[in-house]
């Protein structure tokens, strides 16, 4: 009985440290694991299984391997789940480039300008006008003066202007001219003025640009 | 059931998102003569809002944009579409006429019969 037990003993404690042990370690490890099994009622059990069922201690061990197995792999997918999220962790933001443009001098403001044009002037003549306004412009206290040309655009309907000399003529096609510029407030009663006396000029118009979005 | 699933159908239908026609980027000006035009009917007034589908501030900007377009000459006061109309009534008064003067022919037929 007394050897039955020294043998079952160290097989259930743990199976890797038996091929290890030498004879004297293992008479040395026997001694002290006596008392505690004899203190506690599982060496009951154990002497039980091992006299019965030899073969499914074998099975119990084998199925203790397997769930280590298991837990590690259940682990690993953990780290899965935590490595996609950091992945995507930082977001990219493309700074907009904005035009640039000039800061409006203190005391000015920024106007446009559309003037309609005979259509029958010559690009020469053309040139000449817009060099007398700009001049117009830079005498009232303008800069930064801008000129855009669209072309000859025929107009939605057709105007009827009185020449100085008399002559009343019809006009059913117009040269655009855009002016932007800064300039001081006063000075934009003297340039319509101008503008209204010209015979080249059909028709204008001068606003102030406004600085929303929309 | 049916009907009622059917009726459920046709409310969502009328409460349909639509794009709007003026995107984020857009400046409303009277230079933009591409934006504006849609906001004016065929013979050139302005639509109402409700057919626009834009907010308030939208509206006044494109009102304040169309008529200072109008003034450049850029869009038409009023356009000529009534001309068309006009000659349209004189060619059905033509046709009108045609047919007295069928009948007039008959009624001298019949006379030759009776003498």
């Amino acid at each position: 009985m007394a050897s039955s037990s020294l043998t079952s003993v160290p097989l259930s404690s743990s199976s890797l440290n038996i091929p290890h042990s030498s004879s004297k370690a293992s008479a040395s490890f026997v001694s002290s694991p006596i008392g505690a099994f004899s203190r506690t009622p599982k060496t009951l059990f154990a002497e039980s299984r091992f006299h019965f069922h030899p073969k499914r201690n074998d099975y119990g061990f084998s199925i203790r391997a397997q769930t280590l197995d298991f837990s590690d792999s259940f682990f690993e997918g953990g780290f899965g789940s935590e490595d996609v999220p950091s992945s995507p962790g930082g977001p990219g933001f493309t700074a907009v480039e904005e035009k640039e443009e000039p800061q409006c001098p203190p005391g000015l403001r920024q106007y446009e300008t559309m003037m309609v044009l005979r259509p029958d002037m010559s690009e020469d003549e053309r040139l000449a006008l817009t060099q007398k306004y700009e001049e117009v412009l830079v005498a009232g206290g303008g800069m930064y003066v801008e000129v855009f040309n669209r072309g000859v655009i025929p107009l939605a309907y057709s105007i009827k202007k009185k020449n100085k000399a008399g002559e009343t003529n019809t006009y059913l096609d117009g040269i655009y001219l855009l002016f932007t510029y800064f300039t001081k407030p006063e000075s934009i009663t003297p340039l319509e003025e101008t503008m209204l006396t010209d015979d080249n000029v059909i028709r204008s118009m001068s606003s102030k640009i406004r600085k929303r979005k929309y | 059931m049916k009907k009622s699933k059917r009726l459920f159908m046709k409310s969502k239908r009328s409460f349909r998102r639509r794009l709007p026609l003026i995107q984020s980027g857009d400046r409303i000006d009277y230079k933009s003569m591409g934006l504006i035009s849609r906001f004016i009917s065929e013979q050139g007034k302005i639509l109402s809002r409700c057919e626009n589908r834009l907010t308030l501030k939208q509206q006044r900007l494109i009102t304040i944009a169309i008529k200072q377009a109008r003034i450049l000459s850029s869009l038409p006061f009023l356009n000529n579409e009534k001309q068309f109309e006009k000659s349209e009534s004189t060619a059905r008064t033509t046709t009108l006429r045609k047919k007295n003067i069928e009948i007039k022919n008959y009624k001298s037929n019949f006379e030759l019969r009776f003498e």
